[in-house]
């Protein structure tokens, strides 16, 4: 696989202090990155660098083989920045074909890429509207359209869905399936962990401006060093109780009116699930539900940034 | 060839940005109305007063007129210039403009372009409209126009390419500050010069000391910024050689030339318009956004 883009040690240092530290990470052609963290971690400050608006204080990059911040760099990436604002007195295809000509497309070109990308972001038929009368959301997807245009090998999108509603949250990510399917490379940088963990395969989490984990998301779900599993079992004795205690942690205990208990345990690995059932039915109780409660993103989050305000 | 070629679609940009805005609409209705007022001046001067008094009071509505209608180029390149990238900044629009394959020297450059033709297109038509002005409503012919333009299109290109070397380092509201406070400490230190210029003169041997103080500051000043020192050799060529001897007293005015300016004052403002524009582009491409 074509390695789109590396970094290594990739670092930042602002004189006011932050910013993001000995960054390395890679990201193979068709792949889809989430750069997770949360406001301030360096998730921006990371991407910044990486499309030219900030000088590394050190560490090296490539985009397709190409050092970082260069012209030819540029012209293989599209980036749709988080605080994003448009030249507001132009119309939508101005804007567009500026953006184009500054990629080097041909008028004949551009306008034929305007009619494409504008359709790809739903906003068909208001090439002639000016910037300044899109409400953020249609400018956020103009954004993109303004990304895409040149068709980049590698698309940057910060926090691409921070103005949008549900509704719209929901087009972009349609829209960057769509893209992945086409085989475009994307770096995603978000906040919103199920947005990433819908559409990204490769995920990194930041933390204070240091990479505190990365991989392939199903990699990293499965990363805990513990198991939780959900038992629900009828006629639990207290002998029962001991023989699971023996096998499991027992986090959480609820029994309803029907005599059924609902137990939420530990367990180290998945090996003892087997046991767990054995050791119900031949200590005389009744299995209803016995089943891995999957880790989400959600929970590597909070785990992975467990004591960060201790640490501030 | 790649290089020019991102400096006109800067320039472009620039041109149609400062059109879109009505900036230019505005600035041509209002100078029309000066130039209406200034020709309307001329036109009613004199017909109750005699021929002397005509042409002392023609003269000095000139001078006045000149010295205002430099005062509001330099005054409309500097608020074009002072947020010329600052702005872009402050406003989140430089984040999708910087990351794409443009180099940060094509842009600045590029704006300059842009804004210094449109101040360019703006001064010639103020400065022909004032000269022609003379002409038909005076029956004066002011000699050398084609020595002067270059020298009235200086000044704002020179406050725009400070304004741009500012915009890259300060914020819009900080950098205008500066600009316009050192363009009036200029053009009083400019005015400092042409009274001790005018004491020396005199030959008031008792004053000589203070005189030189007073033509030291208006010729550091001119090193700082040399915007005045370019009007009052626009102004001295312009009027000290009417062949009429009122025009000429006018050059001593307010608004006049006692000290005029040598040419290697207006090489070192070419040279200084160059080094600031070399500056911004130093700075700019160094900004972290």
């Amino acid at each position: 696989m074509t390695t789109v883009l590396e970094t290594e040690q990739l670092t930042k240092l602002y004189p006011t202090g932050g910013g993001c530290f000995d960054i390395s990470l890679s990201l193979g052609a068709g792949e889809t990155f989430g750069l997770l963290g949360p406001n301030g971690a360096g998730k921006s400050t990371y991407i910044k660098m990486l499309v030219g608006l900030l000088t590394p204080t050190s560490g090296r990059a490539r985009i397709l083989g190409l050092p970082l911040g260069s012209l030819e760099a540029r012209r293989q990436v599209g980036f749709l920045p988080e605080n994003f604002r448009y030249h507001d007195w132009m119309t939508a295809a101005e804007l567009l074909e500026f953006h184009g000509t500054l990629h080097g497309l041909s008028r004949g070109e551009a306008r034929q890429r305007i009619a494409q990308v504008l359709d790809t972001v739903g906003l068909k038929g208001l090439e002639k509207r000016l910037v300044r009368t899109f409400s953020k959301g249609m400018q956020q997807r103009l954004g993109l359209a303004v990304a895409l245009l040149p068709r980049p090998r590698l698309l940057f999108l910060d926090e691409p869905t921070s103005a949008l509603d549900p509704m719209g949250r929901r087009e972009i990510r349609e829209i960057m399936q769509e893209l992945q399917d086409r085989g475009m490379t994307i770096f995603l940088n978000s906040h919103l962990l199920t947005e990433v963990e819908k559409v990204c395969q490769k995920v990194a989490v930041i933390r204070k401006g240091r990479i505190v984990a990365t991989g392939r998301l199903e990699e990293l779900l499965g990363m805990g060093q513990h198991h939780e599993v959900q038992l629900e079992v009828g006629n639990l004795a207290a002998e029962l109780l001991q023989r699971i205690e023996q096998i499991a942690i027992v986090l959480h205990r609820e029994d309803d009116a029907t005599g059924c208990s609902k137990l939420k345990l530990r367990v180290e690995d998945r090996d003892k699930l087997p046991l767990l059932a054995e050791a119900v039915v031949h200590g005389g109780g009744k299995i209803f539900n016995l089943s891995m409660v999957q880790n989400s993103l959600e929970d590597l989050f909070v785990e992975l940034m467990a004591g960060e305000n201790a640490d501030a | 060839m790649q290089m020019l070629k991102g400096i006109l679609v800067m320039a472009r940009f620039a041109l149609l940005e400062v059109l879109r805005k009505k900036v230019v609409l505005a600035g041509m209705l209002l100078t029309c109305v000066y130039l209406l007022l200034f020709g309307l001046g001329l036109h009613y001067l004199g017909a109750n007063i005699g021929a002397v008094q005509r042409q002392l009071a023609g003269f000095g509505l000139f001078s006045m007129g000149f010295y205002l209608a430099t005062f509001m180029t330099v005054l409309i390149a500097g608020f074009a210039g002072v947020g010329a990238i600052s702005g872009e900044i402050e406003s989140g629009t430089a984040y999708a403009l910087l990351a794409e394959p443009v180099s940060r020297s094509q842009i600045l450059l590029g704006k300059f372009v842009g804004y210094g033709l449109m101040m360019c297109a703006y001064a010639a038509f103020f400065f022909f409209v004032l000269w022609g002005l003379m002409a038909w409503q005076f029956g004066v012919v002011l000699p050398g126009p084609w020595t002067v333009l270059p020298l009235f299109l200086l000044q704002p290109l020179i406050i725009l390419a400070l304004a741009f070397w500012g915009s890259t380092m300060m914020s819009t509201l900080a950098n205008g500050i500066t600009i316009f406070l050192l363009y009036g400490i200029v053009l009083v230190a400019g005015m400092i010069e042409q009274i001790g210029t005018f004491i020396r003169m005199t030959g008031a041997s008792a004053a000589a000391h203070a005189a030189g103080v007073m033509i030291n500051i208006g010729i550091v000043s001119s090193l700082v910024l040399p915007v005045d020192a370019l009007y009052r050799r626009a102004v001295f060529v312009l009027l000290s050689n009417t062949g009429n001897l009122l025009g000429s007293l006018q050059a001593i005015g307010p608004f006049g030339s006692v000290s005029v300016p040598s040419q290697a004052m207006v090489v070192y403002a070419w040279v200084y318009l160059v080094g600031c524009l070399l500056l911004a582009v130093r700075s700019f491409k160094r900004r972290d956004i």
